[in-house]
């Protein structure tokens, strides 16, 4: 008799690669036949997994078409499943793999696309937490810089993109094929903020140092390095409006 | 109609409705009549928008968090990670109760996105009971545990599905949630006595009960019937519903609807289908002597 977990692979198995022939032997005679009823589960399985994908990239589901979307997702899902059982965790991998999609290789904007939807869709679904109000950080004043780590907002994405996908997510999620038909798509990089606030998800956009700045923060490094990392006149100015506009949620001293 | 701070109270014995993002809003704003709301426990992982209209209705509702993807039956052991992430969202929320599926949906990694069958053997009941009591340990309270809707069996299953779920209870302390409509289907799947399998649950340990649509569908000529949550409770499923009232006395009853959402007016419409069954249970029971404690 097989095991419980021979039993789970074999079915797992049949669920990814469509030969039954291992968990068909141990499906009991029934109403439908073993690979016929093994299929409802593969349907379900698939479906809500190119669902959920769906639900995380709806520009480029629209961009694309909704059959073009389909097809990539299944093909995605085939190769990389969910390991989470929370779907919206599901697909960060998605923007990669279409970025080596092979029938959007004249569309490279397209992964651009994905990137800005999969920052959206974390910045929706990150947990809560309070802004640092402006008057807050002036406590950070008395922290030497190389001590001083300033903390971002859990939903908060910095993304440098080779075309401007925000303008294309924009007009594509506004069906505006006008603006759509007049964007430029050269003269990047482009450098695009993504995160939430008490007024819903943010996309923005900030200047190369700034990019850079936010990278480093983002990445855990103290405020002297992340200074250090783009030398800007400008910091004041950026520290003022990522404080505005609640991009932070504390510092603390190293 | 429930009053304000609701968190803790308890889920009444009467009909709630399944509570979907397109209704959130309405819900928060309006606090139209439902007893109850159950929401899906993954949907609430994160925070944002989602959460925040749930804590709103949270106020006023009792809440019921029906867990879809822990994986009961995984051999490989409960994901810890997202154990810990349903505990403290029922740390958050607080709710009424707690459930999950008797099925498995990881495997080796992989989060398979559906309730998938388990082979009823000796074997999967101490799994089982050994995942059901992990997760009572970590959230420290009584779970229910639901009947899924399958679509084949496996030749060396051994014991039927409603001993094994009874012996889950008995083994766990967990309590039973009874879908009748995934016993209907079933049953129609399987051939099993619908009634059977109900008369072979222990009523005590009934805590809940869902109430939902099916589809039916040709596959290879033969009629097979899928647990979609797409429609109206079919008549045959009240039936089993009375039935099922009559056996276990009334228990919180739940409209579940996933698959084209239909404006909540209908939603209010089913539950109160239900709401009257229920009250039709409550008086037979009185006329006939009692004999069912009624929870409401």
């Amino acid at each position: 008799m097989p095991t419980l977990l021979e039993t789970e692979r074999a079915f797992a198995a049949a669920l990814r690669s469509a030969d039954c022939a291992a968990a068909g032997e141990l499906i009991a005679p029934g109403l439908a036949c073993a690979d016929e009823a093994i299929a409802i589960y593969r349907n379900t399985f698939v479906s809500g997994a190119v669902k959920a994908l769906k639900l995380s990239y709806p520009a480029v589901e629209r961009l694309t078409g909704v059959e073009f979307f389909e097809s990539a997702a299944n093909a995605f899902v085939a190769i990389s499943p969910p390991s989470s059982g929370c779907l919206d965790d599901y697909g960060a991998e998605f923007a990669r793999f279409l970025a080596a999609y092979e029938p959007l290789r004249d569309l490279p904007y397209i992964a651009d696309v994905a990137r800005l939807d999969w920052a959206v869709n974390l910045a929706l679904h990150s947990e809560d937490a309070k802004a640092l109000a402006a008057g807050e950080f002036a406590g950070a004043a008395a922290i030497a810089p190389e001590r001083l780590v300033l903390i971002p907002h859990p939903s908060l994405t910095v993304l440098g993109l080779d075309y401007p996908a925000d303008a294309i997510w924009r007009a594509v999620l506004a069906q505006d094929d006008e603006a759509l038909g007049a964007l430029a798509l050269r003269g990047g990089p482009f450098f695009v903020l993504v995160w939430r606030n008490a007024d819903g998800v943010q996309v923005g956009r900030v200047s190369q140092s700034g990019f850079a700045f936010l990278s480093a923060v983002c990445a855990g490094r103290t405020f002297g390095e992340s200074f250090d990392a783009a030398p800007s006149p400008d910091l004041p100015a950026l520290l003022a409006e990522c404080l505005a506009a609640g991009r932070f949620t504390g510092f603390r001293e190293i | 109609m429930a009053a304000r701070h609701a968190k803790r109270s308890p889920v009444p014995a009467h009909a709630g409705i399944g509570l979907r993002f397109p209704h959130q809003r309405l819900i928060a704003e309006q606090h139209p009549a439902a007893a109850w709301f159950e929401v899906h426990t993954e949907n609430y992982f994160g925070g944002g928008t989602r959460l925040n209209y749930l804590e709103r209705i949270r106020e006023h509702y009792a809440l019921s968090l029906h867990g879809t993807a822990l994986s009961l039956g995984s051999a490989e052991g409960l994901d810890a990670a997202h154990l810990k992430r349903v505990a403290e969202c029922a740390a958050r929320l607080e709710p009424g109760l707690i459930s999950e599926h008797l099925s498995f949906s990881r495997v080796d990694g992989i989060y398979y996105a559906d309730l998938l069958p388990l082979p009823l053997t000796e074997e999967a009941l101490n799994l089982v009971c050994r995942n059901v009591d992990a997760m009572q340990d970590a959230l420290k309270r009584q779970v229910l545990v639901e009947n899924p809707s399958t679509y084949l069996q496996f030749r060396h299953s051994t014991i039927p599905e409603w001993e094994f779920l009874s012996a889950v209870a008995a083994r766990t302390g967990c309590g039973i949630l009874c879908d009748v409509n995934n016993i209907y289907v079933s049953a129609c799947n399987h051939r099993w006595d619908a009634l059977a399998y109900l008369d072979g649950l222990p009523p005590d340990a009934v805590g809940e009960i869902h109430l939902a649509g099916h589809a039916k569908c040709v596959i290879g000529g033969v009629s097979v019937l899928i647990d979609n949550h797409g429609s109206r409770v079919a008549e045959p499923v009240w039936d089993l519903f009375d039935a099922a009232l009559r056996r276990f006395g009334p228990k919180p009853a739940l409209i579940e609807w996933d698959t084209d959402i239909p404006e909540f007016s209908v939603l209010q419409d089913e539950a109160a289908r239900a709401e009257r069954r229920l009250r039709a249970e409550r008086a037979l029971d009185r006329i006939s002597g009692g004999g069912h404690a009624d929870a409401a």
